[in-house]
């Protein structure tokens, strides 16, 4: 990373420049000038790339986009540019590598590269959709107690002792340490006081997230989310919460939740932006890892779109060939909890980023993480069954499947797919037992079985 | 040239996302004693093609903003060229993201969408305090505000819009519309805003009734 002090200088010395033209010019035009200068293209057959001089031009193409266009402070209105040398110079110190978690709960992150037999350690949880205060609890227990889970990541308190949570208010601060607090209070029920946790999420002002770091909040051995602003920016509250983590020793995960169809374009270009912003934030933010969710496409707000997988599956494969640095996707659905059409986007999701060399994997989210309380374990189990199918396997069969699975639900043709509404924690959990429904068991293992026909094997 | 030649050089130009062009022939049709309404009107037209397009994925924001950019500027030397009987705005909107909120791409898409169903769009940028709305609606006798809210945390902000609004007695000045990832219908009613769009397109068609019924 960067000298904080030196990110401080250049965001007040760099180059005006008016926002709007950034975002509407200078952004894209360079970003179209490369995909042709780079030759890359998308086409439907090609989800997972596999051809090395095609992911070697997405991660060029994202330097050189780095170096030409820089990354804009929103809080100054100037660019903080970088040198081709340091981009590279940072990224060759990355470790790797990094432990989450304590005592028997300790989990390494490790390097794992391309068509590797090495599962990437699955963190569970409704990673930030909200979730109401009554079944807080139970439903992170839920994923807790899967044995597949490495990590915990936190959900978005829908209310605060039952009023409405108000960003810059304190209301959002005591919002952000009760979602820890909660949490830890699931793991403890699950028996697993050490996983890692990865929030806040209640909050959105950087002072509001960094309440959530206290003795029973956040600790050194979990992460605080620390995301970079959309369309190659940042700004003086991002900037404040990494150096908060740094100066409290408190671990950070960059974040990215890119957009299709935004400032950055489409596929083609969206997945050169979205490779450089995964390069700036190693420079800007001080993480070892990058949690990333697949593209939302900006007319529907889906994010399982053979295009928003093709761009995260070249951003995965340009980043595992060309750094140390580790990659978490967020693989889920759009379609809702306990329906077949979800196991089959996860599974396209997960495909991509578990063979493309995603180090770990979060979620699996359903409903594009929007319903209240429609998440729980299962979507682990089952985001793990998916890791196992694809594990080992080369990029272009598995560039088959996730083909084949984009085709079973629909996600080739935007104007025409719809999400399958699925069911709430309460309908397919026993709140009793806090286990899965039979019901959801069940399809759960005849959709594994119509994967296997496929000729996929889901271990467990 | 015929006149049916040069408005398709005016709808081509501005699909083509040329701005010098879309001026260009804008000004040859003038010369050739082509009304601006009917100019405007094939603007429009061009523009909701740009629309199209884009929820077809063809286009992306950049050529819609851009797009909206050349039509704006056409329409400006057109205005100069109308009969005051026909130079009138379809509506004038406020629009914003809510205190608290910097997710602004949605409310860029909405607002690029207003201007071009002809409104006049006035846009307060993002993390805007909730008085500021209402000052701005005041100051420029607005028909609409429209406010967008990304997070649950800054949802609650859009209550505070309605309830400063009512309290001033406005109701029947300005409409609120309100839209946003987590809002819905049910909360915009919850609230008491006087509109929910589900998005951009649908944000046209609902501040057009609003506009309508006024």
């Amino acid at each position: 990373m960067l000298d904080p002090w030196d990110i401080y200088i250049r965001s007040i010395e760099g180059r005006q420049q008016d926002e709007t033209e950034f975002s509407n010019i200078t952004l894209p035009t360079k970003l179209y000038e490369l995909a042709s200068e780079y030759d890359i293209s998308f086409t439907p057959e090609e989800i997972v790339p596999s051809d090395p001089s095609y992911i070697k031009n997405i991660f060029n193409a994202a330097v050189d986009l780095l170096v030409d266009v820089g990354f804009y402070n929103e809080s100054t209105g100037r660019i903080i540019k970088f040198e081709e040398s340091e981009i590279k110079h940072h990224l060759r110190l990355l470790p790797g590598e990094y432990t989450m978690g304590e005592g028997n709960e300790k989990c390494q992150v490790v390097k794992r590269g391309f068509e590797s037999k090495r599962l990437p350690p699955i963190i569970g949880g409704p990673c930030g959709a909200p979730i109401s205060e009554e079944y807080y609890i139970p439903l992170m227990q839920s994923f807790a107690q899967e044995p597949c889970v490495r990590g915990l990541h936190t959900a978005t308190l829908e209310t605060i002792n039952g009023s409405e949570i108000k960003s810059n208010t304190t209301a959002e601060m005591i919002a952000a340490r009760r979602e820890i607090e909660m949490t830890r209070e699931a793991l403890r029920r699950a028996g697993r006081p050490g996983l890692s946790i990865t929030g806040t999420m209640s909050a959105s002002s950087s002072e509001g997230q960094c309440f959530g770091h206290a003795p029973e909040g956040l600790r050194s051995s979990d992460r605080l989310l620390v995301s970079l602003l959309n369309d190659m920016k940042v700004d003086w509250d991002v900037l404040k919460k990494s150096l908060y983590c740094q100066y409290n020793n408190l671990g950070i995960a960059n974040c990215m939740a890119p957009l299709l169809g935004g400032y950055l374009g489409g596929p083609e270009t969206t997945a050169i932006g979205l490779t450089a912003e995964c390069i700036a934030s190693f420079l800007l933010l001080g993480g070892p890892c990058i949690y990333v969710t697949p593209p939302f496409d900006v007319v529907t707000g889906h994010q399982v779109f053979n295009e928003g997988i093709f761009a995260i599956g070249s951003m995965t494969a340009a980043m595992t060939q060309n750094t140390n640095a580790l990659i978490q996707v967020y693989c889920g659905a759009s379609s809702g909890m306990c329906t077949e059409r979800m196991i089959y986007e996860t599974f396209a999701i997960g495909g991509t980023a578990v063979s493309a060399g995603s180090d770990a994997i979060q979620g699996a989210i359903s409903c594009d993480a929007i319903h209240e309380n429609e998440y729980s374990g299962m979507n682990s189990r089952i985001l793990d069954g998916a890791s196992s199918a694809f594990a080992g396997m080369s990029l272009k069969e598995a560039n088959e499947f996730v083909v084949e699975f984009i085709k079973m639900y629909g996600g080739d043709n935007p104007s025409t797919f719809k999400p399958e509404p699925g069911k709430k924690f309460y309908e397919c959990y026993d709140l009793r037992t806090n286990r899965p429904s039979k019901e959801f068991v069940d399809l759960w293992e005849g959709t594994k079985a119509k994967i296997s026909d496929m000729g996929l094997e889901v271990k467990e | 040239m015929a006149e049916e030649e040069l408005l398709k050089s005016v709808y081509d130009s501005l699909l083509a996302i040329n701005s010098d062009k879309t001026t260009s022939a804008v000004k040859e049709c003038l010369n050739n004693n082509i009304s601006a309404s009917t100019v405007m009107k094939t603007l429009a037209d061009a523009m909701i093609e740009v629309g199209e397009r884009f929820n077809q994925r063809k286009f992306f924001l950049p050529q819609v903003v851009l797009a909206a950019g050349i039509m704006e500027k056409s329409n400006k030397m057109l205005i100069d060229a109308l009969d005051v009987s026909e130079a009138k705005c379809a509506g004038k909107v406020i629009i914003g993201t809510i205190e608290g909120d910097i997710h602004d791409l949605g409310k860029n898409i909405v607002a690029v969408m207003l201007k071009t169903a002809g409104m006049e769009v006035i846009d307060l940028g993002k993390d805007v305090p909730v008085k500021k709305y209402l000052e701005a609606a005041k100051e420029n006798k607005a028909d609409i505000v429209a406010c967008s809210a990304l997070m649950s945390t800054t949802m609650p902000y859009l209550r505070d819009v309605v309830e400063l609004r009512n309290s001033m007695g406005c109701e029947e000045q300005f409409k609120i519309m309100v839209g946003g990832a987590p809002v819905s219908q049910g909360y915009a009613d919850q609230i008491g805003a006087d509109a929910y769009a589900e998005d951009a397109m649908d944000a046209v068609r609902v501040a057009q009734k609003l506009i309508a019924k006024a």
